[in-house]
């Protein structure tokens, strides 16, 4: 008769895992060393008959796809009914479909945050493009979306990869966040400069600078010298 | 003597105790008076779940005790049960179609009892030779427990194809149960007028560190019950009396230990809550809540107790408390408490916070500590080969911190202190001082 090797009972003969605790079982499988009063795993019954989290994200996504094709049926059908042509409704339609990547893409690709970048940083850029074009010209994604969808995505890239990376996360991971929004505000200022001046300026951006680098250094600083081992759930528990 | 109830108040009371009504074709059932205020006080740790389990010769086997829970549990309907919310009170409703099955065992047991979000209000578990049951107060006491523990573990050993005849006071699957077994005896043994009974001051906490969340020690004392009931009669007490004198003593030494500026903060009274079976003293076959407590306590502002001393006045004190007639005031205090207009007439959420608030004042602020004593587990000869051992697992309470329960099975007596305090000082005081006193006490824990 099989045994779980966690609980340590005795399970049917064709139990391919443990029905209490969901551990597979092998049949040449046997506890090993004396019996603890106690067993060493913390089980929360409740937990083991819900859903996992796997399942969850399942019924969410499908749950979320549903939606947002019932929204996208309404506007199309709304706008045809009211201009007789699509008019507005490939605007709303453009943003549904990146509202569903940006919300399921993080789910469909779970734990394999390169890969979800790797979709979604692409799609950003060709929603901007998409909606530039939709007027049948394109007038501003060159000069203006395009570069600000790089900085931004940039930004964001290289604050995440610092985050993860560092090796314990406490209030570096807001001085992180800090010099990455001031750099990226010096970006966005530039390229803006560049289009509507014509020459790259620095005027509201390098307030933002010399406000959030010096408070960047200094968290910084109080992260590795002085505090240490801070941690964010320590300092902004509620 | 007692003064006899009146005709009228015999047959309010009767009415009053009675839990299950019909809607439809489908039960329902009032909570007892003493689990209606429980829902609003369960918490994350405040589970109000305490374990029975009994060991065995062999290792589980699972089929076999899936069968049995099966087959057993409809003899329990009021255990079937969930717990809902109406306007004014809690309630409860059949669980239906949701399947009960056995749980898995942890390392911190009597956790995690989700009462409040439509589960059962007990689970099976077992690990290796065990099988345990946790029971969520709001559903029974000790009492109520123990038995759907003894049914379960025949009808386990039928299905193993053990021989084991009908047993006396063991439940068997299809049997009717009985009318009075979920009734609330509380009600039904109320005297109007009686009057409640006198406050009792703040007791001493231990001031020590929590555990992690989620954790929960258990230390689990094993003695040998002759030698125990020996020592108990040399000291002039029953083996309840004894074993709280000795847990006083503990506390009053952990008192005694803790540094002056600190121990001048604390409450000086030390108390110790015993709860008392009230079917030894009232008329009742319910499987629902029927336990009281009393407060057997010391004042160190009057000094140091010597053991003997403790004994004595914690003998003395039961006598005298554990009488139908003092037990009534407390009855009284709690039934029509819950039968005053203004209180029904609250919404059930004003309700939680005043439950709350009641049960500070004049439950967990009144006790340092608490033992509750189920007494002897008597199972039938056949039945009794199978099971090797029992342990009594008390609640965890964050307050009190520390708490303890024991039973007797056979020649063994199974203490068990369950604890959120990061460190076990009582426990180790209690232990040692029984051990000084010529007890062998083998120690099993979870941490």
């Amino acid at each position: 008769m099989a045994l779980c090797p966690n609980c340590r009972v005795e399970l049917g003969d064709d139990a391919r895992h443990c029905p209490l605790c969901r551990a597979p079982i092998r049949g040449d499988q046997t506890p090993q060393g004396a019996r603890p009063a106690y067993p060493e795993q913390v089980i929360d019954p409740e937990d083991l008959d819900g859903l996992t989290s796997a399942e969850k994200r399942k019924i969410f996504l499908e749950l979320f796809t549903v939606c947002s094709a019932i929204a996208a049926i309404a506007v199309t059908v709304i706008d045809l009914l009211l201009d007789g042509r699509p008019s507005w409704s490939p605007y709303a339609l453009s943003a549904i479909a990146m509202l569903w990547l940006l919300v399921c893409m993080p789910l469909i690709l779970a734990g394999r945050p390169w890969l979800v970048f790797s979709v979604l940083g692409p799609s950003s850029l060709a929603f901007l493009f998409l909606i530039d074009i939709l007027d049948g010209r394109a007038d501003w994604f060159l000069a203006l979306g395009l570069p600000l969808g790089i900085i931004g995505e940039g930004a964001i890239v290289a604050c995440g990869t610092l985050v993860a990376v560092s090796r314990r996360k406490g209030i570096n991971v807001i001085a992180i966040a800090l010099a990455g929004s001031a750099l990226a505000c010096a970006g966005i200022e530039l390229v803006l400069s560049l289009r509507f001046a014509g020459r790259p300026e620095l005027s509201w951006s390098a307030i933002v600078l010399a406000a959030g680098l010096p408070s960047s250094g200094f968290l910084f600083y109080m992260h590795y010298r002085i505090v240490n081992r801070a941690s964010l759930r320590k300092l902004f528990h509620l | 003597m007692e003064s006899p109830a009146s005709p009228e108040h015999t047959r309010r009371n009767l009415r009053l105790s009675r839990t299950e009504f019909l809607h439809g074709e489908e039960k329902w059932y009032v909570l007892d008076n003493a689990a209606s205020f429980m829902p609003g006080l369960t918490g994350r740790t405040v589970t109000l779940v305490y374990r029975l389990s009994v060991n065995l010769d062999r290792t589980v086997r699972l089929p076999a005790l899936q069968a049995a829970l099966a087959a057993i549990a409809p003899r329990f309907p009021y255990y079937m049960v969930v717990l809902r919310r109406g306007f004014f009170w809690y309630y409860f409703e059949p669980a239906g179609e949701k399947p009960l099955r056995v749980s898995a065992d942890s390392k911190y047991p009597c956790l995690n009892l989700k009462a409040r979000r439509g589960g059962y209000l007990f689970r099976v578990r077992a690990y290796d030779r065990r099988i345990a049951v946790e029971f969520c107060h709001i559903l029974a006491d000790g009492s109520g427990a123990l038995a759907f523990l003894k049914a379960l573990l025949l009808e386990y050993g039928r299905t193993l194809g053990m021989d084991i005849p009908e047993a006396e006071g063991i439940f068997a699957p299809g049997e009717t149960p009985g009318p009075e077994e979920s009734e609330d005896a509380f009600n039904r043994h109320v005297r109007p007028g009686t009057p409640g009974p006198e406050r009792v001051p703040r007791a001493f906490h231990i001031p020590a560190l929590p555990l992690r969340r989620g954790q929960y020690r258990i230390i689990t004392g094993r003695m040998p019950l002759g030698s125990t009931l020996a020592l108990s009669k040399s000291h002039g007490t029953s083996l309840t009396e004894f074993l709280a004198a000795a847990y006083l003593a503990a506390l009053q030494e952990l008192f005694y230990a803790l540094p002056p500026p600190l121990r001048a903060a604390q409450h000086p009274v030390l108390s110790l809550e015993i709860p008392v079976n009230l079917r030894k003293l009232f008329p009742s076959g319910t499987m629902r809540n029927f336990t009281l407590y009393v407060l057997p306590s010391l004042d160190t502002r009057l000094g140091f107790y010597e053991f003997e001393e403790i004994a004595t006045l914690v003998h003395l004190f039961m006598r005298s408390a554990v009488r139908p007639k003092h037990i009534a005031r407390q009855i009284a205090r709690n039934v029509m408490g819950g039968r005053s207009m203004l209180l029904r007439a609250l919404p059930l959420g004003l309700k939680d916070l005043a439950a709350r608030l009641v049960y500070k004042g004049i439950g967990e602020n009144t006790m340092s500590g608490s033992l509750s004593n189920l007494g002897e587990v008597k199972l039938p000869a056949a039945l009794s080969f199978l099971a090797e051992g029992f342990a009594f697992i008390p609640a965890p309470s964050p307050v009190c911190k520390t708490k303890a329960a024991c039973l007797s099975y056979k020649d063994d007596l199974y203490f068990s202190f369950g604890s959120l305090a990061s460190r076990p000082e009582l426990e180790r005081l209690f232990f040692s001082r029984l051990a000084q006193m010529g007890l062998p006490v083998s120690v099993a824990t979870n941490l």
